[in-house]
């Protein structure tokens, strides 16, 4: 089917629209539906640890150099989501991947 | 009018080398303007906050310049100023209300005089149109003010007559020299210097994962998230909220997780 037409067209002109005043009764608000989202594909990272230094110590680094981080090595790690903290675990194998079994979650 | 301002830190270098730009090319001007008679000329660069309005721009004649492109300038000058520009004596008198943009003989030469000052200003390929504004001094210098435009007051004929020009920032920023980002790194590492005590915190980013929202929605204890990161891959060092700085190898030292850096730093 041609996309080209020869009919006379005319120009449309959408209404001004302001939010909340739509005709008829307002709907239940659409509150948490997960089930909208729940494909949506989001980003956690896992963070070791952090460390604190000196723009002069920083600058200087350089590779084979180590960095002591602020965790013991048995304390679990930080999975955070845009840089939020989530949730804790502790670090294992999984195969040949890096996996963080879930010990804690970080409540709201 | 208004726009963002990239000319708060002028400096004492760029406000010499504004004022060697703009004298040499006002007395350029004038000595074509005037053929051959280059009268002394100074330029004064003033911060734009910082100076009170001068009580005698209230009688001055203002001119709006507009251009082929967006380099808006104003001129601000008095009678005898525009008698100056004009090439007519300086020592005849006269009032705002004397000179006016009408179609006399002596309008049409005010502005062509006003329009080739302005000309001499700006970049060659600018085109150039003057008008008289309305607006009174005070108002152009409040308006101007606020916006931080750069003024520039030039005194003519042996600092006997004066004349303001607003200058936007765009085009006062053309008229200096490239800032210098300091190739040799002299200029940083005397910021490095000043810097060096501040602290900054670095993260150790294991890997990342993506799951889903309903996934994420359902975790639990005891649920384990596989990375993206292989074992051998080691961490990266990340500048808190900013940039990776390296990769790493995972260790330990005294009880305490540390990482060793390997590859390019960044």
């Amino acid at each position: 089917m041609s996309t080209v037409s020869n009919k006379v067209v005319s120009a449309i002109e959408l209404p001004g629209l302001v939010n909340g005043t739509g005709a008829g009764e307002r709907s239940a608000r659409l509150g948490e539906r997960f089930d909208l989202v729940e494909h949506v594909k989001v980003k956690m990272s896992v963070t070791l640890g952090g460390a604190e230094m000196p723009l002069t110590k920083l600058f200087a680094l350089t590779a084979g150099d180590v960095v002591t981080l602020d965790r013991d090595v048995d304390a679990p790690v930080d999975v955070r989501l845009h840089g939020k903290l989530i949730a804790r675990g502790h670090l294992v194998a999984v195969g040949d991947k890096f996996g963080v079994r879930i010990s804690e979650i970080i409540a709201e | 009018m208004n726009e963002a301002v990239p000319l708060l830190l002028l400096g004492e270098k760029g406000r010499a080398h504004l004022v060697a730009c703009l004298t040499a090319r006002v007395e350029q001007w004038r000595d074509a303007w005037l053929r051959g008679h280059a009268p002394v000329v100074a330029v004064e660069i003033h911060d734009p906050s910082s100076q009170p309005v001068d009580i005698r721009v209230h009688e001055s004649i203002c001119f709006r310049v507009r251009t082929g492109v967006e380099v808006p300038l104003v001129l601000i000058a008095p009678p005898r100023a525009i008698h100056e520009l004009m090439g007519v004596s300086a020592s005849c008198s006269g009032t705002a209300a004397h000179i006016r943009d009408d179609n006399s003989l002596a309008g049409v030469l005010e502005l062509e005089a006003v329009r080739g000052f302005a000309a001499a200003l700006l970049p060659a390929s600018v085109s150039v149109n003057v008008a008289r504004t309305p607006q009174t001094a005070p108002e152009i210098f409040r308006a101007y003010d606020a916006a931080r435009y750069i003024r520039a007051v030039i005194h003519l004929s042996e600092r006997r007559s004066t004349l303001s020009v607003l200058l936007a920032p765009a085009f006062a920023e053309s008229l200096l020299p490239k800032r210098s980002t300091a190739p040799d790194g002299e200029s940083v590492e005397r910021r490095r210097g000043a810097l060096g005590g501040e602290t900054v915190v670095i993260d150790a980013v294991l890997g990342t994962a993506e799951v889903p929202v309903a996934e994420l929605a359902a975790l639990a204890v005891g649920d384990v998230i596989v990375l993206n990161q292989g074992l051998a891959d080691g961490a990266e060092l990340t500048v808190r909220g900013g940039k990776r700085i390296s990769g790493a190898a995972l260790g330990r030292v005294d009880g305490k997780r540390a990482l060793q850096l390997r590859g390019r730093i960044a």
